[in-house]
């Protein structure tokens, strides 16, 4: 005599996890970190998984690196690392998170506020939103003015006690705390100030215009 | 029992599905492995070529079907309806994988045991990856904490997954039942077993 001990087996499995993904709290986690332990290097070690748009990280050298501030300002700035260090750094602790699911918990970040930066550069009235640019030539994001003068919104330059390494965006990256983690642009290089908000990289393909991180 | 050899429609089911997997795989692996991601970078077009293999997948298991529903029927009930030869298979796991099984009595239907658990773990773990795969790609529509979850058991699927197919891999090429043993036994005259317990 036979059963279809198969396919209860496949119906069982499916609502099985169907139920974790509705209902599962913290065990869907917990099953993970149990599993990727014994992976080593294979899974992320410092729980951030590598983002890039281009094949490859984009060089630096301390003395020819400059941050440039420049679009609807009246002072367009050409800023070196120890001009960005000079003013002191703001700390601000957050979890990271990505729209893909994955995230990062209590990143303590170092960096400028971005509205010091708008204030050295006088960001001019008719300037609304900000244009990111990455040093990967392919990458970039918008922000609008309100929100990248909340004191939170920094361009980073330290990653816990270190400089930020090259995969992390070194040497200096937007952190954006209550957005994900595409809003942050790595490898940052200029910063231009605009009428309106463009089309941000992911934007333009297909995510979600608005980037607030939903619990 | 003698070996039915499969129908066009499974070998377009079987290699579609395949191919399908084996490309979700390749770049699920690259956008997992940070030394991966790293090296290729391309996340756009690594993350395209996912949903591609994807979407692919959904349509052939869409298609397949609509096209050829009795004989797909047929494959689904000689998978899904298991025997008391089938809990045999079972009850000797190690001896299949190392090569001292051998049937207490033969399979009614065409698949033993390990063919009918294969197919069905593989499908529900590929049917959870498509369920997990949603919020992780519409990603606006739901809570952060039910995307996570279902990464996490993206993640945990894709890695189940893994160990599946490289089980079936073993046993249907490399092993002394698989093809390639197979077909050095046939090339030498040799009589193969390997429909009875692949």
């Amino acid at each position: 005599m036979s059963t279809a001990v198969g396919r209860r087996l496949f119906l069982a499995g499916v609502a099985a996890g169907a139920g974790l993904v509705a209902l599962g709290n913290g065990l869907p986690a917990t099953l993970r970190s149990w599993v990727e332990a014994p992976l080593g290097e294979l899974s992320p070690s410092d729980g951030f998984h590598f983002y890039s748009v281009t094949g490859s990280i984009p060089s630096w050298d301390r003395a020819g690196w400059r941050l440039a501030v420049d679009g609807l300002v009246e002072r367009q700035l050409s800023l070196r690392m120890d001009d960005l260090l000079a003013g002191g750094l703001r700390q601000v602790t957050a979890d990271f998170h990505c729209v893909s699911g994955w995230s990062v918990r209590g990143v303590h970040w170092q960096g400028v506020p971005l509205a010091a930066l708008l204030d050295q550069a006088a960001a001019r009235p008719e300037a609304r939103a900000l244009r990111f640019e990455s040093a990967d030539g392919a990458y970039v994001d918008f922000l609008d003015l309100a929100v990248a003068r909340d004191p939170d919104v920094i361009v980073a330059l330290r990653i816990g006690p270190a400089p930020l390494s090259a995969e992390r965006g070194a040497p200096a990256r937007l952190v954006v705390p209550f957005y994900y983690g595409y809003k942050g642009v790595k490898w940052l290089r200029r910063i231009t100030a605009v009428e309106t908000a463009g089309t941000g990289y992911w934007e333009a393909r297909g995510y979600d215009s608005d980037a607030r991180i939903r619990n | 029992m003698t070996r039915t050899p499969a129908s066009a429609t499974e070998k377009v089911l079987h290699w579609s599905v395949a191919a399908a997997v084996l490309v979700m795989a390749a770049t699920g692996t690259v956008m997992y492995v940070p030394s991966l991601s790293q090296a290729v970078g391309e996340r756009f077009w690594v993350r395209a070529a996912h949903l591609a293999a994807a979407l692919i997948f959904v349509l052939v298991l869409l298609l397949v079907p609509a096209l050829r529903w009795t004989e797909i029927r047929r494959l689904e009930r000689g998978l899904s309806f298991w025997e008391v030869a089938d809990w045999d298979w079972f009850r000797r796991p190690w001896g299949v994988f190392a090569s001292r099984y051998q049937p207490a009595a033969a399979p009614a239907g065409r698949f033993n045991g390990g063919q009918k658990l294969l197919a069905t773990l593989a499908g529900a773990v590929l049917a959870l990856l498509l369920l997990t795969g949603v919020p992780m790609y519409w990603w606006g529509w739901f809570s952060g904490h039910l995307v996570a979850r279902a990464r996490d058991l993206h993640v945990l699927a894709a890695l189940g997954l893994a160990a599946l197919l490289l089980g079936h891999v073993y046993l249907a090429l490399f092993s002394p039942y698989g093809l390639l043993q197979g077909r050095r036994a046939s090339q030498a005259g040799l009589p193969t077993d390997r429909s009875e317990t692949r």
